[in-house]
């Protein structure tokens, strides 16, 4: 995967943190806040939403920061936490909301069929909005995979499906912008 | 070539995916490439999905349109809410409230003793009960809940609850001897002691007053009565003995400083039940 960057005097500001110090945390905060909104913003489709995953995001690494072993960057470890947020939020509170929706999107029988939530314009799409309108499971393989830089097996561990899985939900998300973008 | 002669659309479709992944033999990979330098439809399919792909990568960040640290930091607050308060927040300071709360309440209450004490003289008066020649039962509290010298009465008769002298009490008791500070205690809390003193006084004059009643009545009580009563002095002195011990550590707690007020409240509460009792028959 693509791997953020660190910014400077992270280490510090995790060991503080870790050993309890919230104005450390805070500081990490600051410094993470973007990068965490935008991947949970593109993932679930929504700012709103978005933002209240951002928070569960910092909540739940504060509570897993202890765990955090520092063995590799912090920002790729948020960010991680950040993917794992947005992904269990789908399979829990959006489960009920989303199940008949997903069952039609999520088939896979043809994965190549246009999404009637793929919004078409007469003018060029942006493809941010393009992106939003996506299925939520091609949407999220790929921001992961074309805008994180995510590979295909860690996305296939990450949500529980294989590498060919991860594959072809990025194809059909790819064909689908495509379709909106060029219309 | 085999795979460039046969390639077509249709083909390509399928192969596209791994042709994207660049993960084609080189065969197939010649063949697709020959077949999109050719075809306006693959062409332009696979322009657009290299755009996509491309403007993907090149996404700008986002910037939540508000402070969400707030409701971060109110969810990773610690749940238990320490005794001591948190570094830099105001702090309330309790204990002259707590003081004048006490010293109102015993105001406010004192009719109750002073008609336990008018009866009390009264019987004394009438009955002029003599000099002692008979030990009284004395109730005395066990020497672990002792943390005060024991009050002597002009009668000889030992006060019911000794430990519950420890402040200073007009008439009959001693001025309390002052708990001697811990070691860590402060500058403050020695500031502070003034405050719960006053608090003391104003429960200790009340607690002696009944006390030298109950001394009076003491050989009118049921000796069963008398046991029960030592025993709830017991458990109460030791809730006063506990919560001044706390609050030594931490003089400025609110919480404490209430626990203190509730015991000595419970003590008075109990000594004027007892100076009211009936006689045993």
């Amino acid at each position: 995967m693509m791997q953020p960057s660190a910014p400077t005097g992270d280490s510090t500001d995790v060991a503080l943190a870790v050993a309890g110090d919230r104005r450390a945390f805070e500081r990490l905060y600051h410094a993470h806040v973007n990068k965490v909104f935008t991947l949970c913003t593109r993932m679930c489709g929504s700012r709103v939403r978005g933002e209240e995953l951002t928070q569960d995001v910092f909540v739940r690494a504060w509570e897993k920061l202890p765990q955090f072993r520092g063995e590799s960057a912090f920002s790729t470890w948020i960010h991680r936490v950040a993917v794992n947020i947005v992904l269990t939020d789908r399979k829990t509170e959006g489960r009920a909301r989303q199940r008949m929706k997903d069952d039609e999107e999520d088939s896979g029988e043809d994965i190549f069929a246009p999404a009637a939530t793929v919004p078409r314009d007469a003018d060029r799409m942006d493809i941010a909005a393009a992106i939003k309108g996506l299925p939520p499971g091609a949407r999220q393989i790929f921001v992961l995979h074309d805008v994180e830089g995510y590979k295909h097996e860690e996305i296939a561990e990450l949500c529980g499906i294989t590498a060919g899985g991860s594959k072809a939900q990025l194809h059909r998300a790819r064909m689908l912008l495509r379709e909106a973008l060029t219309r | 070539m085999t795979d460039r002669q046969m390639m077509t659309c249709e083909k390509l479709d399928g192969v596209l995916l791994e042709y994207l992944e660049e993960t084609l033999d080189p065969g197939t990979r010649a063949a697709v490439d020959e077949h999109v330098a050719g075809c306006l439809r693959c062409n332009a399919m696979l322009r657009d999905i290299g755009s996509i792909r491309a403007e993907a990568a090149q996404l700008p960040e986002l910037a939540p349109s508000r402070n969400l640290w707030t409701g971060i930091a109110a969810r990773i607050e610690p749940t238990v809410v320490p005794l001591s308060h948190a570094r830099g927040e105001p702090r309330r300071n309790w204990i002259p409230l707590a003081a004048a709360a006490a010293a109102a309440l015993v105001v406010a209450t004192s009719g109750i003793t002073y008609l336990a004490t008018s009866r009390s003289m009264r019987s004394a008066a009438v009955a002029a009960v003599p000099k002692s020649t008979t030990r009284p039962q004395q109730i005395t509290p066990s020497p672990a809940v002792v943390d005060s010298p024991s009050e002597s009465t002009a009668s000889g008769a030992v006060s019911p609850a000794p430990s519950t002298v420890e402040v200073a009490s007009s008439g009959t008791a001693e001025p309390s001897t002052p708990r001697p500070a811990p070691r860590e205690a402060t500058l403050a809390s020695r500031r502070n002691q003034a405050a719960v003193s006053a608090s003391d006084i104003a429960y200790g004059d009340e607690i002696a007053r009944l006390q030298n009643v109950i001394t009076q009545r003491r050989r009118e009580l049921d000796p069963a009565t008398v046991t029960v009563i030592e025993q709830s002095l017991r458990i109460i002195d030791a809730a006063v003995r506990q919560s001044r011990a706390a609050l030594a550590r931490d003089p400025k707690s609110g919480f404490l400083t209430d626990q203190l007020n509730n015991a000595l409240d419970k003590k008075i509460e109990l000594l004027r039940t007892v100076a009211l009792l009936p006689s045993r028959t």
